[in-house]
């Protein structure tokens, strides 16, 4: 590329990420945040996953939309029951396969990170803190929602 | 392009140590706003991302490995604002486990960022474009 063309290319970036720099600035001006500031930010970040997408294009893995294989369904309904109520031991074995289940898929990443926080199969160093199980079931459980409702 | 460095503007450490008595703004005010601007840096480096990827300066994989950490971001910066918003609800930020899972996830953000920042920083700097399935050996190297 040459120099001339690498301006105009910084120059585009800058000019369609100024909105964001605006809006961010704008939250550091914000004084005693209330309830509706947050919940209407809530609504904002759900819906950000759909803008992410959307700016990115269509994934190549092809689980765009929420489409998984209908047997993810069933095995997350079997490790959150032996999340509730196994052993340690049981609730390992059953985290590992439900993380192989989510191997390469581009849905649920949340799940699948806090699964390996969980097994400490963080794939990069540092390693972050193993999560609460609750935390991890609570991220099972809104994965099966997502399922249900696609 | 060192404009777009967005972990400059994501103090994460800052904003939750200043004395609200020194900035006039609570801890809850800056947490918001770091949250806030962690989700906006997500999506303006979404849109760095799809124009060098137009201009074919990342590939395909790197593309999808961007979009796979900026959802991940996303939900823990979710889980971030329903933490804030049980703060604000409950008018109290003393309660022990809830401040665990705050600094737990404000950690976590803080290192999503970071990745997503050095992704977004090392490929604004190619300048030769790149092969559809081509690593990032280059910057490795």
């Amino acid at each position: 590329m040459s120099t001339a063309e690498i301006i105009a290319l910084l120059l585009q970036v800058i000019r369609e990420i100024s909105p964001e720099i605006l809006a961010a600035s704008e939250a550091w001006r914000k004084a005693n945040v209330t309830v509706a500031d947050i919940e209407k930010a809530i609504a904002e970040t759900k819906s950000l996953h759909g803008e992410i997408d959307n700016i990115l294009g269509d994934s190549a893995m092809g689980d765009r939309g929420g489409y998984v294989d209908p047997g993810l369904k069933m095995l997350l309904q079997q490790v959150l029951r032996v999340g509730r109520v196994g052993s340690e031991e049981e609730i390992r074995a059953a985290f590992i396969s439900t993380l192989s289940a989510l191997e390469g898929m581009q849905s649920f990443v949340e799940l699948r990170e806090s699964l390996m926080a969980y097994l400490g199969t963080w794939p990069v160093s540092p390693m972050p803190p193993k999560p609460p199980l609750s935390d991890v079931l609570a991220l099972m459980e809104a994965a099966l929602q997502r399922i249900s409702l696609s | 392009m060192s404009q777009l460095r967005i972990r400059h503007v994501l103090p994460i450490v800052l904003a939750l140590s200043v004395p609200a008595c020194v900035t006039g703004f609570s801890r809850t005010d800056r947490l918001f706003a770091t949250v806030e601007t962690a989700k906006y840096g997500v999506v303006a480096g979404a849109k760095t991302v799809a124009t060098l990827a137009k201009a074919g300066l990342i590939s395909t994989n790197e593309r999808e490995t961007y979009r796979n950490y900026a959802h991940s971001a996303i939900s823990t910066a979710e889980a971030l604002e329903n933490l804030i918003l049980e703060v604000v609800r409950s008018g109290s930020v003393s309660e022990l486990s809830r401040d665990q899972r705050i600094t737990y996830y404000a950690e976590l953000l803080g290192r999503q960022i970071k990745m997503l920042d050095d992704l977004v920083v090392a490929w604004s700097k190619r300048t030769k474009p790149v092969g559809t399935h081509t690593a990032i050996e280059g910057e490795l190297k």
